[in-house]
C-alpha cells in the first residue's frame, strides 16, 4: 500500500486538536477597555486540570473518522505493478541508436554524435541495461544487451564507449524508419520471449527507451515507420545533431546519375545522346549557386579537361549534360600543372582507343625523349566543387558499353525475306551495340561456327535437316532463336524441333486478324503491361498460320502461348529447348504479312528483348552503396566454367563462388570491376541520392509515423515524475479512496446515533454531553 | 467682589448631605445640556447656602490704621480726622475679581466608564458647575482642555457669552493617546501673569514625574492650585471578575489580565501612585480632592468647598496673618465668610 499524496496524512493531526482544545482552557475572548494599564502586568494563561474525558467512544469514533478522511485524501493505492521499480534491478532498458550514414560525414556531425552518445552514457545508472546499435540503411548491433549483461558492471560502459569510438560513418544511405522499427521490435522481443517462457524477470517491466542520435535528415526514410506498429512501452528520445551553429556551412549540392537516353526516346535532347546526363541538386537553404563539374580519376581531377561551370539556384535541381571524358595521356605526374603537354586519345568509344594525337608541345625528338613517361588517365568519376560538403560530390560513372554481337538470319532471297531482314536490322540499329547480320539461305547453310557466334538466330523458312540439328544443338546450349512461320507446310519440321507430334497448321481465313490476348508477364511483352502501351488493335495481320497444338503440349508446358489472335490461334509461342529458347511467330513482319513493322513501339522492343538469353541476368552498371548486384549466371556466359571475381575500388579482388547469384559487398562508392572469364564489366557504386537530402527534420515528426516520443528521464527528478504519473494512473484505476469515504460516512452515521443517544440520556438526567 | 470661595459661606455639610434635594449623578448626567446640568447643580447647591452670594459684593471696609509718616495721604480718612482730629488710614478689602482657570483633562482615559457616564462627563459637569458658579459671582473663568497637547484655551474673562463658549469647549470629545498634565500647567504658567486659581480636573492616571515641578512653579507664581481627581469606582477597587484582554484606552496596548490574580498588585501600585500624588499635594500646599464618579456631584462640590474652608482656616492659622487684598487666592480665606 502506497500513497499518492502522503502529505495529507498531516491532516490526521487534526484529531489532536479537539483533545487539545478540551484540555486547554480557551484564551479569553472578551475585551475589557481600561483607562490605563500602568498598574497592570500580564497574567499567564492557565492550564486547567480538566483532563477527564467523558465519552471516550464518541471521541474515538470522531478521531477515527478524521484519520480515515486523512487516509482517503492521501489517496492510497496497491502497488503491485510498480513494486518491481523498488527492486535493486530497477532501471531502464536503453537502445542507443547512432546514425552512421554517409550524411554524418558532414563537417563535425560525427564528433557531435559521439559526444552526445558519451554524454548520454554518463547519465545511465548501474541498474540500466544499454545496447548500442549503429544504423545506416541497415542496423548493425554493436553491443547487445547480452554482452552488456555478461560484462563486468564496471566495464560495461567502457566496452560500449570503445565500440562507439571504433565506429565511423559509412557511405550508405539512411533508413531511419526501418532502423527504429527494428530496434523497437528487438526491445520488445526480449519481453515476449521471456513472457513465453514464464520467466518474469525484473527487466520485463523496465521502461524501454530508444535514444536516437542522428542528423535527422530529410532523406532518412523515417516514413517507413508508418507501416510499423510501434510498441506502446517503448519511448523514443531523439537527440539530433545539427550544423545550426555553423552559419557558413549551408550549401550542399549533389550529383545524381540519370538513366541515360534510350535510342528510341523521343526527347528534345536527342542530339545529346553521347553526353552524360546527371542531376545536379542544390539543396534549399544554401547560400551558393555556382558550381563546377570536373572529370577525375582516383588520382584526382584530370588536367586538361576544362571543368563545366554550372549555375543551380538553391532549392533547384537540374539536369546537366556533360560530354563523356576521353582517356587522356598525361606525360607528367598528375600533380604537374595542366599546361603540360597532353596527349589526347582520339577514340570513338571508351573501350577501344584507336589512336592518339599529341597536343601542346612541338614534336621535337629530344623533348619527347626527355619527357616523363606518359600515362593514360581515364576519367571514371565526376567531381562537383563549390559547395560546403563534399561527401556526396563524387559521382562514379561507367561509360556506356557498346556490345557487339552477330545475328544469324536464315531466309531466302525472296521479297518477303529481304523485307523481313531489313526491318529486323532496323529494329536492332542501336548505339548500345554493334550488330552484324549473317544471312544464310538453304543454298548456303550456316555452319556450326555461325551458330556459335550468333546471339540470335532468326528463321524465316524451314531449315534443312542438318541446319535443324545445328539449331537444336545451339538451342540446347542456351541460344535464342526466332522462327517466323512462313507456310503451313512447316508443321512437321516444327514438331520435330519441338519434339511434339501432331501439330496441325493451316493458313488462316479472313481478311485480317488482330492480336487479342497478350501475356505481359512474358519478358518479351513485359513493356506492354502498362495499359497505355498495351494496345495492339492497330496492328493488322493480313496472313497468319493457325497452329493447333496437341492438348498435352501446352498442358505439359512444352509450349507456352504468349500471344493469341482474335481467332484464339497462337501468334507467339515460346518453347524451351535445353537451356535455350525458341520463339515461334505465326505471322511475319514483312509488309505483305502484317503491319507489325509499322508499329515500331511494339516491334522494336520485342525484337531487342529477344536478344536476351533465357537465363541471362542483366547486369546494370549503376548501383548505390549496399545495393545487391545481381551477377550474370555462370551458365549464360560463353564459357560456363569461367571464374568470376569482383575487384573493389580499394583493389581487393573477391572471387565469387560459382553458385553466387548476388554480390553484397558494395560498402564504399567507387568503380567495382566484375570479371567474368576474360570480360571486364565496370560497375559504378555511388552514395544513394536520398542521402544528399540533408535538410534536417524535426524529431517531433517521428510521432507522426507512430513513434512514441518522450524525453529521456535523464535526471532522477524526471524519473520521479514518470513514477508519479504511473502511480497516479494506478491510483486512478483503483480508487480506494471511495471505499474509505464510504467507511467514514458509515462511521459518522454511527457517531451521530451514539451522540444522539448520549445527548438524550444527558437531557434526561440533566447533564450536558461532552466528548 | 468677593468670590464665594472666599466669602464666608457657612456650609453645613452634614445637613446638606442629609437633605433629599440632591440629584444623583446618573440622573443628572442624563441631562444632555451641560449648562443645564451646571445650573441644576448650582441651584441646588445655592439653595442650601445660608447666605446668598449676591450679598457678598460691596466695597467692604476692613480696618483703620494710624497714620505714620510715609503713608499715602490718599488713603487718609478725612472724615475721621474731622471727627477725631487724628490721622487714620482707611483700609479696604481687595476688590479684584477672582481669575479662575479650569484645566480639563480630555484624554481618552477620561472616557472610561463602568457607570452610565464617563469620567470625562463627570469632570465636565464639575467644571461646568464651577464655571457657572463662578460666573454667577462675576468671577473671570478661563478654560484649558488638554490631552497630550493643549486642546482649547480660553482666557479667564467675565463677559456675556463667555460662559457659553466655555461650555461649548468642554463639550469636545475626549481624545489623545496619552495625558500630559505638565504641558497644560506650563501653558497656564506662561500665559497667566496675574495670580489666580487653577483647578486641574483629571484622573491623574499618568506618570507623575514632572507634576511636582510644574505645580511648584505655579505655586511659586502665587497661584492657588486645586487638584480634582476623578476616578471610576472600578479604578479604585479593580473589581472585575472575569479574565479578559485589557486594552489601554489611550495607547491601545492590550494585556491578558486575570483580575483575581492582578487585583492585589493593581491596588498596591495604585495606592502607591495615589500616595505620591498626595505627598506632592501636601508638600506644595495644593489641595487634592478625589471624586468617584459614583459620588453625587453636589456632594462632591460640598466636600470640595468644605475642604477648602478647612484648608483656608488651616492656612490662616498656620500663617497667622491674613493676606493682603491682592492675594485673591483661596489661601487667604480671611473674608467675612471665613469668619463665618
Amino acid at each position: 500500500m502506497q500513497f499518492l499524496v502522503p502529505l495529507y496524512f498531516l491532516g490526521a493531526l487534526a484529531i489532536g486538536l479537539p483533545i487539545l482544545f478540551h484540555l486547554i482552557r480557551r484564551h479569553p475572548q472578551g475585551k475589557q477597555f481600561f483607562s490605563s494599564l500602568m498598574f497592570l502586568s500580564p497574567s499567564p494563561p492557565r492550564l486547567t486540570k480538566r483532563s477527564r474525558l467523558n465519552n471516550i467512544l464518541l471521541l474515538l469514533l470522531r478521531a477515527l473518522a478524521i484519520v480515515l478522511l486523512a487516509f482517503a485524501f492521501a489517496r492510497p493505492y496497491l502497488n503491485n505493478l510498480l513494486a518491481s521499480d523498488k527492486t535493486p534491478s530497477s532501471g531502464r532498458k536503453i537502445a542507443l541508436l547512432v546514425d552512421i550514414s554517409a550524411s554524418m560525414r558532414r563537417a563535425d556531425l560525427w564528433d557531435q554524435a559521439q559526444k552526445k552518445a558519451d554524454a548520454f552514457l554518463k547519465t545511465i545508472t548501474p541498474a540500466d541495461q544499454v545496447a548500442l546499435f549503429l544504423f545506416d540503411d541497415q542496423v548493425h548491433p554493436a553491443f547487445g544487451f547480452d554482452q552488456w549483461n555478461k560484462a563486468e558492471p564496471g566495464d560495461r560502459v567502457k566496452l560500449l564507449e570503445f565500440q562507439l569510438a571504433s565506429a565511423k560513418p559509412t557511405f550508405a544511405g539512411t533508413k531511419l524508419g526501418d532502423a527504429l522499427a527494428n530496434v523497437a521490435d528487438q526491445l520488445t522481443q526480449v519481453d515476449q520471449t521471456r513472457t513465453a517462457s514464464g520467466d518474469t524477470h525484473a527487466s520485463d517491466t523496465m521502461p524501454r527507451l530508444i535514444e536516437l542520435i542522428s542528423d535527422m535528415q530529410n532523406g532518412a526514410g523515417a516514413q517507413a515507420l508508418q507501416g510499423h506498429q510501434w510498441p506502446p512501452n517503448v519511448v523514443l528520445n531523439a537527440d539530433p545533431v545539427a550544423l545550426a551553429d555553423k552559419p557558413n556551412l549551408k550549401t550542399n549540392a549533389s550529383l545524381q546519375w540519370v538513366a541515360q537516353l534510350a535510342p528510341g526516346d523521343d526527347d528534345k535532347s536527342a542530339g545529346d545522346q553521347d553526353k552524360l546526363r546527371v542531376w545536379v541538386n542544390n539543396e534549399a537553404g544554401g547560400t551558393k549557386d555556382q558550381f563546377a563539374l570536373a572529370w577525375a580519376d582516383k588520382d584526382g581531377v584530370i588536367p586538361g579537361i576544362d571543368p563545366l561551370k554550372i549555375y543551380v539556384p538553391a532549392g533547384h535541381k537540374q539536369i546537366v549534360r556533360i560530354p563523356w571524358s576521353e582517356p587522356v595521356t598525361v606525360s607528367a605526374p598528375a600533380t604537374l600543372p595542366a599546361t603540360q603537354p597532353v596527349t589526347r586519345p582520339v577514340a570513338t568509344t571508351a573501350t577501344a582507343p584507336a589512336a592518339t594525337r599529341t597536343a601542346g608541345a612541338p614534336a621535337s625528338a629530344p623533348a619527347i625523349a626527355q619527357a616523363p613517361p606518359a600515362r593514360v588517365r581515364t576519367a571514371d568519376r565526376l567531381v562537383l566543387s563549390g559547395d560546403d560538403f563534399d561527401f556526396d560530390n563524387t559521382l562514379y560513372v561507367v561509360p556506356p558499353r557498346t556490345d557487339r554481337f552477330n545475328i544469324l538470319y536464315l531466309g531466302e532471297d525472296g521479297e518477303d525475306q529481304v523485307d523481313s531482314l531489313h526491318y529486323l536490322q532496323s529494329a536492332l540499329d542501336d548505339p548500345h551495340w554493334l550488330v552484324s547480320t549473317i544471312a544464310r539461305t538453304r543454298a548456303h547453310p550456316p555452319t556450326a561456327a555461325d551458330f556459335a557466334a550468333a546471339r540470335l538466330v532468326v528463321l524465316t523458312e524451314e531449315p534443312r535437316d542438318d541446319t535443324q540439328a545445328l539449331l537444336r544443338k545451339y538451342l540446347e546450349s542456351g541460344g535464342n532463336a526466332l522462327w517466323v512461320l512462313d507456310n503451313a507446310n512447316e508443321a512437321p519440321a516444327l514438331g520435330k524441333l519441338l519434339g511434339i507430334d501432331g501439330i496441325q497448321m493451316h493458313e488462316a481465313d479472313g481478311p485480317f486478324a488482330l492480336i487479342a490476348d497478350v501475356d505481359t508477364t512474358n519478358p518479351l511483352l513485359a513493356p506492354f503491361a502498362e495499359a497505355q502501351y498495351g494496345d495492339f488493335t492497330k496492328i493488322h495481320f493480313w496472313h497468319h498460320r493457325v497452329v493447333e497444338l496437341p492438348a498435352d503440349a501446352t498442358s505439359a508446358g512444352k509450349v507456352h502461348i504468349v500471344a493469341r489472335f482474335d481467332d484464339q490461334s497462337p501468334f507467339l509461342m515460346e518453347a524451351g529447348i535445353g537451356r535455350g529458347l525458341l520463339r515461334i511467330f505465326t505471322s511475319g513482319w514483312s509488309t505483305s504479312e502484317s503491319q507489325l513493322q509499322v508499329a515500331g513501339e511494339k516491334f522494336v522492343p520485342m525484337i531487342q528483348r529477344s536478344l536476351k538469353r533465357r537465363d541471362e541476368v542483366a547486369t546494370g552498371s549503376q548501383f548505390v552503396v549496399h545495393e545487391t548486384i545481381a551477377l550474370p549466371s555462370a551458365g549464360s556466359a560463353p564459357d560456363p566454367a569461367a571464374p568470376r571475381s569482383i575487384t573493389t575500388p580499394e583493389g581487393k579482388t573477391i572471387d565469387l563462388p560459382a553458385a553466387a547469384a548476388n554480390f553484397d559487398g558494395t560498402d564504399t562508392p567507387g568503380i567495382y570491376m566484375l570479371k567474368v572469364g576474360k570480360q571486364d564489366s565496370p560497375l559504378a557504386v555511388n552514395i544513394p541520392p536520398e542521402e544528399s537530402d540533408t535538410q534536417p527534420r524535426s524529431p517531433e515528426e517521428l510521432s507522426q509515423w507512430g513513434a512514441i516520443l518522450g524525453s529521456a528521464p535523464k535526471t532522477a527528478g524526471q524519473v520521479m515524475v514518470e513514477r508519479r504519473r504511473q502511480a497516479e494512473d494506478l491510483e486512478n484505476q483503483q480508487k480506494i479512496w471511495r471505499w474509505i469515504i464510504l467507511c467514514v460516512l458509515g462511521l459518522l452515521g454511527v457517531e451521530t446515533l451514539l451522540a444522539g443517544s448520549i445527548a438524550h440520556r444527558a437531557r434526561d438526567i440533566g447533564v450536558k454531553p461532552g466528548a | 467682589m468677593k468670590s464665594a470661595f472666599h466669602s464666608g459661606m457657612t456650609i453645613e455639610g452634614d445637613e446638606r448631605r442629609g437633605a433629599a434635594s440632591f440629584i444623583d449623578a446618573p440622573t443628572l448626567m442624563r441631562i444632555k445640556s451641560l449648562e443645564m446640568r451646571a445650573r441644576i447643580v448650582v441651584q441646588g447647591f445655592l439653595s442650601g447656602l445660608h447666605r446668598s452670594p449676591h450679598h457678598g459684593f460691596s466695597v467692604e471696609f476692613s480696618e483703620y490704621r494710624q497714620y505714620s509718616p510715609g503713608d499715602d495721604l490718599r488713603h487718609l480718612d478725612w472724615r475721621l480726622f474731622a471727627r477725631s482730629d487724628r490721622y487714620y488710614l482707611k483700609r479696604f478689602e481687595d476688590e479684584t475679581n477672582l481669575r479662575c482657570y479650569l484645566l480639563m483633562d480630555l484624554s481618552k482615559s477620561m472616557g472610561f466608564k463602568t457607570a452610565p457616564y464617563t469620567k470625562a462627563d463627570y469632570g465636565r459637569t464639575v467644571a461646568a458647575t464651577l464655571a457657572y458658579f463662578l460666573s454667577l459671582q462675576r468671577d473671570a473663568v478661563g478654560l484649558v482642555t488638554f490631552d497630550q497637547e493643549i486642546g482649547d484655551y480660553l482666557p479667564a474673562r467675565y463677559r456675556p457669552g463667555h460662559l457659553h463658549r466655555l461650555l461649548v469647549c468642554l463639550e469636545r470629545a475626549e481624545a489623545g493617546t496619552s495625558t500630559d498634565i505638565s504641558r497644560a500647567l506650563e501653558q497656564v504658567a506662561m500665559t497667566v501673569r496675574k495670580r489666580g486659581l487653577v483647578i486641574l480636573i483629571s484622573d491623574l492616571l499618568s506618570p507623575i514625574g514632572s507634576l511636582r515641578s510644574r505645580l511648584s512653579f505655579l505655586r511659586s507664581q502665587g497661584h492657588e492650585v486645586i487638584l480634582m481627581r476623578i476616578l471610576d469606582p472600578s479604578e479604585l477597587a479593580f473589581d472585575f471578575d472575569k479574565p479578559a484582554t485589557f486594552v489601554d484606552m489611550e495607547t491601545g496596548k492590550d494585556l491578558y489580565i486575570d483580575p483575581h490574580v492582578a487585583r492585589a498588585q493593581y491596588q498596591a501600585k495604585f495606592g502607591t501612585h495615589s500616595a505620591e500624588i498626595e505627598k506632592i499635594a501636601n508638600d506644595l500646599g495644593v489641595s487634592l480632592h478625589t471624586f468617584s464618579t459614583a459620588q453625587p456631584l453636589e456632594l462632591a462640590l460640598f466636600d470640595f468647598l468644605q475642604a477648602r474652608m478647612h484648608a483656608g482656616r488651616k492656612v490662616m492659622r498656620a500663617g497667622g496673618r491674613g493676606t493682603t487684598g491682592e492675594m485673591g487666592g483661596g489661601d487667604a480665606g480671611d473674608g467675612p465668610g471665613g469668619g463665618g
